[in-house]
């Protein structure tokens, strides 16, 4: 099968030049697929990220006093109220994921020399019920033994499970204590995850959690309310009428359900990934059908020589097989220079057009793609080819 | 012009005859130039001067108050200025100008018994920002230079907000309650659509709009809970940490000015000559290090232009490519099926430039059919463009001159691609092409 390769090669001199647009064809084409697939692979990652909360059910809304109000119902009163509402879980006062960040350096040791950076989720009584994290160790915070707020010393904690194997390895850090530099936690629970930003790095799994009890004091800030299954709009229509009710000097600038925000967060990347992929399909749909024409157009070229060969004794096979390793050859020179230029290409991308860096696999899978494709491409004609009658095509002539 | 006429038909002829193929190769040329001229459109209309010509004449400058130690390799100016540089960058000029800043207010509505309270974006300008940057109005008009010198109460409101407000009737004197402060509307903008909005890129190119204008010095003096917007301080004393808009060491003024011709250097000059001032009076620690930027390169060092826009671009561009090397090699392989009856024309007296000339006429063919169709694939790109969820979505318009680009960039980069496979069929001795038939 392979001593077909010097014939082969020698027959492709005679086209060089549509072989060499082929070649560069192919090039191409894996140069700009493998870029789009890298932005296409990274927002559907993206997409499935888990933040770690209960993201369903869970509604934010920004209550703020301006200037002129009259003082007001202390925080812990307004959770009381939103408490009472109908079809509400639990309310608490904090940040949700995708809102501001906070990072904190934290340590085992108490000098802090080597330290990690975390994500600091910060709140009042009730907050991880609010937002819903998975306790999968230890146990959840409770509000009794959360220290007030501006309360220094110890406050009780719960981090990631990512946040527990970089500090503790295996052990499982429950009772332990961790450094920040004004303060310190111990560690009561773990969770699943919980992260800031739908990033895919590591390090967006690194939080700690906390909790503050607040009692008399009065400020502006965002409320987190988890409602039961499927009532998270009614509950956000509500949370909003009963906070206006309770002051109307306050007003409430910011007010969403989880999954509006997330979909806001998430919706551009969504919508760039599917224009790339419909051009990605173009491309790739336009490359098939050249392979494929030319492919056909040069069985049709060369039948004579194949009815021939048949009559010497060829098979099929050795005719199919003669047409697929042409194929392979172009396209597998093109599918070389073109894996050179896309990682040329993906620096450049980087610097300017802010796309992530093109790993091996999606090269790999684009090249894989490309090239299953174009032999499947040429597989018609070429199959065509090898049926021939011999008699058939000499008589012809 | 009659062989063009000739050569037309045989090359209308031959493609019929070889159907599929042309179809193919019409079919990619349109996929590519469709998207190509789709995302170029796009490109275009959000890169354009949002000022309609007056871009040019309009600049931002920057001076460097900063300490040597905050950001030690020589760079860019801040982008914005302390209060106290704008302040006197806005006496020197002697032209039309405006100061301009934004941030987040509480205005409370009163409808009946309910009190609304709601914070809106509010910004604060000089009395020519609507002039300068020509801003429609509904009703009423902008506020009077003596307004901005004695602090007027005054406000111009967005339309939407006069929607919500007072059902969009004409509102003209009647009053607003602002941080406390009792304020007359004087006027009503018309929708705005300024995109990019060039005035004030800090918030991003395709931000929220702003529903209440404020006279500068009337803003500076309300009651302001949340901070004067956004600041960029590089001391670490209390005023930096409360945000106070009179602080020496904070950024956040944006100025405008107009000059035009002579007027750039002069301007320039003062800045240079201002900041070597500063420095012996001990206020500046560098060397001058001043800028003068027109609105347009004002656009490009914000990087306006969303990167999701760039990147549809350049992959549009890498389509357009392959459909032209495809055309190519399909043109090369279709010219040797013609080798009969090429080497018959070329027997009977046809010269190589005569063989030459019609294989490209049909190239040319194939490029303006492809045009004509890429046409109707760049309004749907248009289409599934402008249906994106990103701010500057509805921004996307296709100029007429793209679409005569994209009909002459079809017909002639399939010429191109037309012209090797065609010399290289011209230039085959008439002998191999009847032998191979």
């Amino acid at each position: 099968m392979f001593d077909n390769i010097q014939p082969i090669a020698r027959a492709l001199r005679k086209h060089k030049g549509t072989a060499a647009l082929l070649i560069c064809l192919v090039a191409v084409a894996v140069t700009v697929i493998a870029n789009c697939v890298v932005v296409i692979g990274g927002v559907v990652q993206q997409a499935h990220i888990s933040t770690g909360i209960n993201e369903g059910n869970v509604v934010v809304v920004q209550d703020i006093s301006i200037v002129g109000s009259r003082s007001g119902m202390p925080v812990s009163d307004k959770l009381v109220e939103l408490e009472h509402l109908p079809y509400v879980i639990g309310a608490a006062f904090g940040a949700t994921p995708l809102m501001s960040d906070r990072i904190l350096n934290v340590s085992t040791e108490s000098d802090l020399e080597r330290f990690t950076t975390v994500h600091l989720f910060d709140g009042s009584q009730g907050y991880p019920e609010a937002l819903g994290v998975h306790v999968i160790g230890g146990r959840n915070l409770d509000d009794l033994s959360a220290p007030d707020v501006g309360a220094t010393g110890e406050a009780p904690a719960l981090i990631t499970e990512a946040l527990r194997l970089r500090l503790f390895g295996s052990a499982t850090g429950i009772g332990r204590l961790i450094y920040a530099r004004d303060s310190s936690f111990r560690v009561v629970g773990v969770v699943k995850e919980l992260r800031g930003r739908l990033s895919l790095g590591p390090s967006a799994d690194l939080s700690l959690l906390t909790v503050r009890r607040y009692d008399r004091q009065d400020m502006g800030g965002l409320y987190v309310i988890r409602s039961t299954d499927g009532k998270a709009t009614e509950v956000l229509t509500e949370v909003s009428r009963r906070l206006h009710e309770l002051n109307p000097y306050h007003a409430q600038p910011f007010a969403s359900t989880f999954k509006d925000m997330r979909q806001v967060a998430m919706g551009r990347r969504v919508a760039l990934a599917r224009a790339l992929a419909s051009l990605v399909v173009m491309l790739t749909a336009i490359t098939c059908f050249t392979i494929g024409s030319i492919t056909s157009l040069w069985v049709r070229q060369r039948r004579t020589q194949a009815g021939i060969r048949r009559a010497l004794g060829a098979t099929k096979s050795h005719i199919l097989s003669y047409f697929l390793i042409e194929n392979s050859l172009v396209v597998g020179a093109g599918l070389a220079l073109g894996l050179i230029t896309a990682f040329a290409l993906n620096a450049l991308a980087m610097q300017y057009l802010e796309i992530p860096r093109l790993s091996p696999s999606y090269c790999a899978a684009s090249v894989a793609l490309i090239f299953v494709l174009s032999q499947l491409s040429a597989l018609g004609p070429a199959w065509r080819a090898s049926v021939q009658a011999p008699a058939q095509v000499i008589r012809n002539q | 012009m009659k062989l063009l006429g000739y050569y037309a038909k045989l090359g209308l002829i031959s493609l019929r005859r070889s159907w599929l193929l042309s179809l193919q190769m019409v079919f990619s040329v349109a996929l590519g130039v469709g998207a190509f001229t789709a995302t170029a459109g796009a490109l275009i209309s959000l890169s354009g001067d949002p000022l309609s010509g007056q871009g040019r004449q309009l600049f931002h400058p920057q001076v460097d108050p900063t300490p040597i130690s905050h950001r030690e390799q020589l760079s860019a100016p801040p982008d914005d200025l302390t209060l106290r540089d704008a302040r006197a960058l806005f006496e020197a000029a002697k032209g039309r100008k405006v100061m301009t800043s934004l941030n987040w207010l509480p205005l409370i509505s009163e409808s009946g018994h309910e009190v609304r309270a709601k914070m809106v974006v509010t910004r604060a300008a000089t009395s020519d920002f609507f002039g300068l940057f020509q801003a429609p109005f509904l009703f009423g008009q902008g506020w009077l230079p003596s307004d901005d010198q004695r602090r007027s109460q005054v406000v111009v409101i967005s339309r939407a907000l006069n929607e919500t407000l007072f059902g969009g009737s004409n509102s003209i004197g009647r009053r607003v309650t602002i941080s406390e402060r009792n304020f007359t509307i004087v006027g009503v903008l018309d929708r705005w659509d300024l995109v990019p909005r060039v005035y004030d890129l800090n918030d991003g190119a395709y931000a929220e709009p702003e529903q209440v204008f404020m006279p500068f010095e009337t803003w500076l003096a309300v009651p302001q809970d949340y901070g004067y917007g956004p600041m960029n301080c590089w001391a670490n004393d209390q005023a930096d940490r409360d945000h106070n808009p009179n602080s020496e060491t904070c950024t956040w003024v944006q100025l405008w000015v107009r000059l035009t011709g002579n007027e750039k250097s002069d301007y320039l000059r003062y800045l240079v000559n201002y900041s070597k001032e500063q420095k012996a009076l001990g206020r500046y620690e560098r060397d001058p290090n001043v800028r003068l930027i027109d609105t347009m390169d004002w656009l490009t060092y914000k990087h306006a232009i969303p990167s999701s826009i760039k990147i549809q671009y350049s992959v549009a561009m890498g389509l357009l490519l392959i459909s032209l090397l495809s055309t190519a090699a399909l043109q090369g392989v279709k010219f040797r099926g013609l080798f009969a009856e090429l080497g018959l024309r070329r027997a009977l007296g046809a010269s190589r430039r005569d063989i030459f000339y019609q294989l490209l006429a049909e190239g040319g063919l194939i490029g303006l059919l492809g045009g004509l169709l890429g046409l109707v694939f760049s309004f749907l790109g248009l289409a599934i463009l402008r249906g994106s969820p990103e701010g500057y979505a509805r921004h996307i318009d296709l100029p007429i001159s793209s679409l005569f680009l994209s009909l002459s960039i079809a017909t002639i980069c399939t010429l191109i691609a037309t012209i090797v496979p065609a010399a290289r069929t011209a230039l085959t001795p008439p002998y191999k092409q009847l032998i191979s038939g």
